[in-house]
Formats: C-alpha cells, structure tokens, sequence
C-alpha cells in the first residue's frame, strides 16, 4: 500500500503549497539565494536585474511619475535638468523624466507583443516547410532569404509605405511591422531545427507506433526545440526596442502625444546643446533596457548550452 | 621485475625500483576533481611502475579513473583537477613537478606518445595524413628538413602497414578506413621513436577483424623498437592478449595488479573475479567461473574510507566498510586489495566452479520446413539507398544495395543472433522490419500474414507487435520526457490507458526491466546508460510485442552491466515467450543470447544456423575471420592468427562479386568466386552457409585453429550442457539480485 501511495502522485494544489513554502524558506536565506545565483553566469544575474528593473518601471511608473506624461506646461520648453525634472522638460513643457518612465509601458509591450507574433507566425510556416518538404518548402525559405536580404529599417519603411503614413503611428501596425520584420528568421530556425530532430532515433520510435505528424511534433519534437527557439527569441526581443525607437527617431513609427523613446529623441534633439538631458535621458533609458535584455540572454544562452541544466533543478 | 612500491612507506626515492629496469614509477597518485562546488577524490594512491620493454594494461569499467591516470603520465591534467598527493617519475624526471615548458620540448610526442581512442577526431580533417605524420617529426627535430621527413614518413607508414604508402600519404583522413586511420594515428605517435606509448582504448570503435590487425601490428612493433606500453581499456580479453602484466582499477583504486597469467587464471580479488565473470565468452575457458557482477559503481555512496567495492561485495565484511585496503603481495609480483584474499571462503573450490555452458539449445530442433509455424518470415529482402541528384529534375541514380537477397524465418520465442560488422546492413534489416527503410522487393510474414512495407500502411496492431530497441538510449529517449511519459506513450497509443492508471503500469512495468517507482519522474539525463537502455527496453515491453528486435542494446554499456541487461533479455523471454532479432557485432554476446546466428558481410548473407553449428567447424571463411580475430579472455588461448591479408577488410557495396567476401577472403577460391554466385550448402539439417569451397575442405583448413582452442573434432560447443526442458529455457543462472 505504501508502495502504492508513493506512486501516485500528491494532489496537485498539495504539490503547489509544497514548492510555495520551499521557495518562500528559500528567499528568506540570503546565504541560499546568494549560493544559487553565482552559479549563474554574471551576466545573466545583472542583465536580470536590469531586466526585472524595466519590468517593474513598465508596470508602476503611473502611479509614481511626478508629474502626467502629457501634462504641459511644467516648467518651461527645454528647461534643464533639475531636482524637480530630472531629466528637463521638451518643447512644450512635459518632464521628459516622467515620459520616459511611462513609456517603458509601450516599448516592452510592443517589442512583446512584436517578437512574439514573428515567432509564432515563424514558427508555424518553418514548421510547416520542414514537415511538408519539397516544392512549398523552397518557395517559403526562398521568400524568407528575400525578405532576409533587406535591410530591417528600409524594410519597415517599405511596409510602412503599403500600410499608408496616416496609420503608421498607430501601435499595432508596429507591433505588425516587428512581426514582419522577424517572421523569416524565427521560420529559418525552426525549419532547421526541426530538420535536424526528425533524424532523432526517439522520432523514429514515435514513428513506429503509427503516431500521427501532429503528435509527433507537438510531443517529440517542439519540446525539444524550445531551448533554441528561446533564446533566438530573447535575442530579438532585446533588439526590438531599437528598431521601435529608430522608427520613432525617423518620425514614422508612434506619434506624439504618446511618449516614446526614439521619437522623444528626435523631438528634443533642437535642444541637444541647451539641455542635453532632453536627448541623453531617453537615449540611455533605450540603451539600458536593450543591454540589460542582451546581457539576460547571453547568460540564458550559455546556461541552456550547459550540460547541467541549471534551470531544471528547482530552488 | 620487482614487486611493484605499493605498499612500501610514503616517500621512496625515485631509484627505490631501480633493480629492474624501470622506466615510468607512478607512486601513491592521487587526483581530486572540482566538481558540485567541492573538491571529490577520483584517483585514490594508484602506484605502479612500468619496466622498459614492458607492455602494462589498465584495466576497469568506465568512471574507474583509468583514462585519468593515463593522461597524468603525458603531464596532461583536467583543467578542473588537482593533484594532492603522490610522484609520477619518467626515468628520472618529475612530470608533476615539469613546467609545460619542459613538457613540450623534451617529453610528449618525443619520449613519451600518445594514441587516442578515437582516431576520427584526433586526426586534422583538412589535412593530407602524411602532413600530420610530417608534423611531428619536424616540431622533435627528428630530420633536419622535408624531403628526409618525406621518407621517414613514407618508412613509417609502411611500418604500420598502409598498404601503398606513397599514395596513402596524399590522402585526406576521411578517405582512409577506421582501421587505417588508427594505423596513421600510430605511425604520428612513433614518429620521434618514442620510449613510451599510452593508449587509451585505441580498439574500442573499431570492427572484430580490425581491432585484432592493430594489436597484432602492435605487438609486432613492441618487440621491434622495444617500446614499453600502457594500455588502458574495459575489454579484458584485448588485455591479456596485449600486456605482459596488469593493473585492475575500481573506484580510482588499483585493487589487484599482477602478471597477466597468473591474474587471469587466479583472480584473487572479489571484484576482479565478478569483471571476468561478467564477460560472455566465445569459447569455453578458466578453470573456475565466479558470480558476475551485480549492481553499478555508485561514487557518492562509497563508505567512508572503507573498500570502495564493499557495497557490490558478495564476502563483504564489517570490516570491509570500516578499514581502508591497501595493496599487499599475494606472491611475488601479484599484489591485492583485499583482505580477505587468503580467506578460505574465497578459496577455488569445485563448489564455486560451474560449467561453461552455452546460452542454450533449447529449439534448435524441429525448425519447421514450412513457414508455417514460423512467428517471422523474411523472404528475398532487398534494400537499396536512392540517391537522387538535382533537386527539382529529379534524376534517379541506380539504387545502392545495402541488403540482397536476405531470407530468414525465426520462431515463437526464439532468439535469431545477427551477426556482422559495421557496414554489413544489420541495422538496415532491423529498419526494414520495423517499417522505417521500407525494402524495395521480398517479403515480410508475421504469423504467416504478409507485412506491409512502410509504417504508415501497416495496422496498428501490427506495428504494436514488432517493437525496436535502438542501440544508443541517448538517442532513443526523449530528453524531454519524464520516464513515466516515456514509457506510458505505448500505453496510450496501443491500449488506451487510461491517466489515473498510468503511474501504477508504468511501475509495473519498470519493475519488469528491475527499476523501481523512484525512477518514474526522472529525465533521461538523470540516470546512467544502464538505466537509459532498460527504460527503452520498458517503453518496448509497454507495447506488449511479440517480437523485438535488439539493435546492438548492449554495445554502449560497461561488462557488468551488459551481463544484467542480457540477464534481463532471457528472463523475459523465458517468462513471455517473445521472439528476438538480436543484432550485435560482437559474437561472444550474440553467442550467449542467441538460438540460432545469422552471419551477414555488405549485406549478404553468409551462414546461418544453430549457434552451436555456427561457431564450431565447418564455418564460412567469413565467420571463421571473425571468430579468429575475437581475442580470447583466457590468455592461455592467444593464438591471434588473422587469417587473411594484413590489410583491413574492405566493404565495398558497388562491387561487382558474385561473393561479397570475394575480395577479402583468405580462401579464395579463384576467378569463380567473383563470377559464380556460391551455392548454398547444407551443413546439417538446420544449418547452411555459402561458399563454393566444399565442407569438408572448410573443416580441415579450420581443424587447427579450433583444436587449439580447446575444441575436439566431433564435438560441438555447448554439447557437454545438459539440456534443461525446453519450456524453462535458458535462465538457469542466479537471476533477480
């Protein structure tokens, strides 16, 4: 009967409660949390941090911004950095400090939501072009490599110029356009990383039990991808911020009132020597939050590449 | 020749041997490797020495540390390692103490050489093979310039017998065959004439016939240039067939080191016994057979300065887990880590000796001439490889042949050996059979029902009764699964499990291959080779089949745990009755599992018969070159006569042959061997194999070699066993530890 009982496994909110309270014992020792992060690259460690950082900025900088993103008229245009605007105010007198903080908001979701829908999207059509072969899987990767072959932001004004200018500051149509841009090399990935699973001897014992092409894939072989897949993931992620803001510095990507960085760039740029604040703040709240994501993934990366999977073992 | 320094005080002088001519004196070494945050001892006071001229193996199951002392003597040490305590003098100099410096210049390459196991990766895949032999001989100054490097390159590889060495020198390392390669690898590591030659498992990926051509070159230069030799390697019989004395490693220990003879036909320690036990033999051999070896080296579960071996000890004491065992002379140059050695109890006793005995003949009458009662048929296979150039114009080239004209029947609950050696299509039958290489033409009858080809248009219920074990569980599991999702998949698929049951059949079935619930949500990164290969097993029994076909199950694991999982393979069959294919390029294992063995070369059958029938004369010449290049663990038997050519077997499936073995056999007959398909010839009523040379002449050309191996004409290997009845089948042997 013990033997029994041990097998089957606890209920499954006994098993939550369970880890709950490890984890909870786990974060009160500072000794232990210490121990299980210098096992981690430091890269990973301080880009996480950095990353958690924006994170929570991105989701409570409304409550604590001293003054509303659109307020106008704070202080004078282009005033300079001071206690009370940390980083001046633009043109019309909105803090720059408190706009940049709240458009964390809009950047993360939009590189979010944009990596993520090029990935999925991605990985359906490599997906697809590796199970299905042949004729379809040439014309897709052949189109892949084309799109591939330009340059992202020449890209993007090209997509940009079929959408039509009136729409292009509206957020989804970038979200579309980051899609767009990233859709081919999430594709390519997948395609050859799932070309090279098929061999797997597993995918073969899969295959003699009759199993069908959609189990298959779905239990042996995306699992088994998703170690390449996030990190190619998180590596564009952390690129996306960039080219939302490039569009925002070239005037075609979010328009004002809404608070971008890469447009409130360009906006202030007629004060970069009176008040440099204007331009430096937004340019370094950009490079922080792109390094910080570069820096998590580089240390993901070599974490996932690791024999030991650091990850699996919990707290 | 004196004992070796091992039990002498801590610090003797580097001359304390120098009576005999010692060239290597490794004293009380032991190394720590960093690893989960803290320093573990690996390497614990080995202390050997090894005499000019002389050839010293290193023998033990992998994670032994055998590999890791090996590299201590080129002064080569883990990056993560450090060495706490011991000497490792080369004739009178200290390499653990030498700079890298010291090391480059005067040491590695140019006194002491060394030769890995594999010699696909240790050679530069973008160079000419004669560049690489030229490299060396210049960096040692051996010749002052290139054209008498030339020379001496072209001297060395005709030393080690590449055939044509002018042209073999031009040639790239992916152009030369694995046997080649090695040999290349041998001529790189003697090109300064070195005093000293480590290898580590320099045989180990290489086929039968293969590996017997290299020792016998090394032999044969061992005693030309008067070279001292460490062997390191798992396979006993390749030691004693190669070294004049052995050391035998557990657990970072050496627990019993002595001249080869007499550390073979007396072991004297527990674990050294059960090693040798562990083996399946080809012929029967040693006077006394001890219990093989049961459970694995688990490092972290060592008793706290007690014999490491102790928890797999069948004599264990008290006293075993309490003290520490040091090495002490049992005779004059045979020295054990045991004390209980002497013990009475450990004595060769008629008790402890039990016969030989082959695996069985339980079926091997009555094999049916229709294909009625057969439980698999396979008529006239015929598989060929596609390739097709161009990827739109599709332009069909002829098909390559991997397999011709492959016909076999196995029964219900009888185990068919398939025996061949890399190259030889084996794995291709097991593909055809499964469905996954579909075969252009022949048959496959299940029941005496025929199989469709390809997965896809077979029923599933006949795809649940043919199931596959894969050779390598790495491969085969998938990494991201748990075992219970491993093993439960079948489950599903064949029987519609359903989930609340699931961990209950998933750990019975477990209990099945001897692995208990704990196991249940392990990754397969979380469990040895061993284990890996019994939850593919597992996942196979799930199904329920009623043949499975083995695809070289037991190659990737240590001795005693190939013993267990073959132990595990009979006792399944005895209790369910399940037909094997069981393919495997080593015939002591296919001979000690299998009821009846097919021979197969580049994809064409050869002989096929009893077991018995297939290892005693009259044999194919084929059979007879494999069973003559399997060096014996007995090192009484060496009598390592490759027949044949010095050049390693060719495999070459474009050949026009009417014989596959045409080109290789030592036998040959004439122009009729490459023109006249050889008629199948009767050997007896259930066995036959394939050659125009007559039987009789087969037997008296083979009469020799057996004879010397202890075979008597008339006799067949395995006749002296009493046959048990046929229904208890084979597991006679203490099963279930």
């Amino acid at each position: 009967m013990a033997r029994n009982e041990e097998i089957e496994q606890a209920p499954a909110l006994e098993r939550l409660q369970e880890s709950a309270l490890a984890f909870a014992h786990f974060l009160w020792s500072p000794r232990l949390v210490y121990q299980r992060l210098v096992e981690f690259p430091p890269t990973m460690v301080i880009g996480g941090f950095i990353t958690f950082a924006y994170v929570v900025v991105a989701l409570t900088a409304q409550w604590w911004i001293p003054y509303s993103h659109t307020a106008v008229g704070t202080s004078t245009p282009f005033d300079t950095m001071s206690g009370a605007h940390w980083f001046g105010t633009d043109s019309v007198g909105r803090d720059v400090f408190s706009r940049a903080m709240f458009a964390t908001r809009l950047e993360l979701t939009i590189a979010v939501l944009g990596t993520g829908l090029g990935f999925l999207v991605g990985i359906l059509i490599g997906l697809s072009a590796a199970l299905v072969g042949g004729v379809y899987d040439e014309a897709m990767m052949r189109l892949a490599e084309a799109i591939h072959g330009i340059p992202t932001l020449i890209f993007a004004v090209m997509l940009i110029a079929i959408i039509g200018l009136t729409n292009a500051g509206n957020t989804w149509y970038v979200v579309l356009i980051i899609g767009f841009i990233y859709t081919p090399a999430a594709a390519r990935l997948m395609r050859a990383s799932a070309l090279e699973l098929s061999t797997r001897d597993f995918i073969g014992i899969a295959r003699t039990r009759g199993e069908s092409t959609l189990s298959i894939t779905m239990r042996e072989l995306l699992p088994n991808a998703t170690g390449t897949l996030f990190v190619s993931f998180g590596v564009h992620l952390a690129a996306a911020p960039l080219i939302v803001g490039s569009l925002g510095f070239l005037g075609i990507g979010i328009r004002p009132p809404t608070a971008e960085w890469g447009q409130m760039i360009t906006q202030n740029a007629p004060a970069m020597l009176s008040s440099p604040s204007t331009v430096m703040g937004p340019a370094f709240v950009l490079v922080g939050m792109v390094v910080g994501l570069n820096m998590f993934v580089d240390g993901l990366a070599r974490v996932l590449g690791r024999s030991k999977d650091l990850l699996a073992r919990g707290a | 020749m004196a004992a070796v320094a091992c039990a002498a005080p801590p610090p003797p002088g580097p001359d304390s041997d120098t009576a005999a001519d010692v060239l290597v004196n490794v004293d009380e070494l032991s190394i720590d490797y960093y690893q989960d945050r803290r320093w573990n001892n690996v390497i614990d006071r080995v202390s050997f020495s090894v005499n000019r001229g002389e050839s010293f193996g290193l023998v033990g199951e992998s994670g032994c540390g055998k590999s890791t002392v090996l590299r201590t003597l080129i002064g080569y040490a883990h990056p993560a390692s450090r060495i706490t305590n011991g000497q490792v003098i080369f004739d009178g100099i200290d390499l653990i103490a030498a700079t890298d410096k010291e090391l480059r210049k005067g040491i590695r390459g140019r006194r002491i050489s060394f030769v890995p196991q594999d010699p696909a990766t240790s050679l530069t895949p973008t160079m000419r093979v004669g560049k690489q032999i030229l490299e060396p001989l210049l960096t040692h100054g051996v010749v002052p310039t290139k054209e008498q490097g030339h020379e001496r390159m072209l001297e060395l590889l005709d030393r080690v017998r590449i055939p044509d060495p002018e042209l073999s020198a031009e040639k790239f390392p992916h152009q030369l065959s694995g046997g080649q390669q090695q040999r290349v690898v041998i001529a790189m590591a003697l090109a300064a004439s070195p005093d000293l030659l480590l290898l580590d498992e320099p045989t180990t990926g290489l086929d039968v016939t293969t590996q017997g051509r290299i020792l016998e070159l090394l032999t044969d230069l061992r005693s030309q240039l008067n070279l001292s030799l460490v062997y390191v390697t798992h396979n006993l019989a390749v030691i004693s067939n190669i070294c004049d004395r052995v050391g035998v490693m557990y657990a970072g220990r050496i627990v019993e080191i002595a001249p080869t003879r007499p550390l073979f036909e007396d072991p004297k320690h527990p674990y050294t016994r059960g090693l040798m036990a562990s083996v399946p033999r080809l012929r029967e051999s040693g006077p006394a057979r001890f219990a093989p070896l049961r459970g694995m080296l688990h490092r972290e579960q060592l008793p706290e300065g007690g014999c490491p071996f102790a928890p797999r000890c069948d004599h264990a004491r008290d006293r075993c887990v309490e003290d520490s065992q040091v090495l002490e002379p049992a005779s004059a140059d045979h020295s054990v880590a045991c004390w209980r050695w002497s013990d009475p109890e450990l004595a060769i006793t008629p008790d402890t000796v039990a016969p030989v005995r082959d695996a069985q003949s339980v079926r091997t009458n009555g094999l049916a001439p229709d294909g009625a009662e057969n439980k698999l048929g396979v008529r006239d296979l015929f598989v060929a490889y596609q390739y097709t150039r161009g990827k739109y114009l599709v332009n069909r080239g002829s098909p390559i042949p991997v397999l011709r004209q492959v016909s076999f029947e196995i029964q219900p609950g009888e185990t068919l050996g398939l025996v061949g050696e890399s190259g030889s299509g084996k794995s291709t039958i097991a593909k055809a059979l499964i469905g996954l290489q579909p075969p252009f033409d022949g048959h496959i009858t299940l029941d005496g029902e025929a199989v469709p080809p390809a997965v896809k248009s077979r029923s599933r219920d006949t795809l649940r009764r043919i199931q596959l074990v894969m050779q390598n569980p790495d491969a085969s599991l998938n990494p991201r699964q748990r075992v219970v999702d491993i093993v439960g998949r079948p489950l599903t698929v064949f029987y519609r499990t359903p989930k609340r049951q699931m961990r209950k059949r998933v750990a019975d079935l477990l209990l099945d291959v001897k692995l208990d619930h704990t196991y249940l949500n392990r990754f397969p990164s979380q469990m040895s080779g061993g284990e890996r290969q019994r939850v593919a097993i597992a996942r196979a029994l799930a199904a329920e089949p009623e043949i499975l076909l083995c695809d070289e199950i037991v190659s990737a694991l240590d001795v005693s745990v190939q013993g267990e999982v073959l132990e595990l393979l009979r006792g399944l069959q005895a209790e369910r009755s399940i037909t094997y294919l069981f393919i495997s390029h080593d015939l002591a294992v296919v001979r000690s599992l299998a009821h009846r063995v097919l021979v197969l070369f580049s994809g064409e059958m050869m002989e096929i018969g009893s077991t018995a029938e297939v290892y005693t004369p009259p044999t194919h010449p084929y059979t007879h070159v494999l069973l003559t290049a399997v060096p014996d663990v007995d090192p009484a038997k060496q009598v390592l006569t490759v027949e044949g050519a010095t050049t390693d077997l060719v495999i070459d499936a474009t050949a026009e042959s009417a014989c596959a073995f045409a080109s290789s056999c030592p036998w040959k007959v004439g122009p009729i061997c490459d023109e006249v398909e050889p008629p199948w010839r009767q050997v007896s009523e259930n066995s036959r194999l394939r050659c125009h040379i007559p039987l009789d002449e087969l037997m008296d050309r083979q009469r020799g070699f057996h004879e010397a191996m202890g075979w008597r004409p008339g006799e067949r290997l395995g006749d002296d066993s009493p046959d048990g009845p046929p229904a208890q089948g084979p597991s006679d042997a203490p099963a279930g530890r």
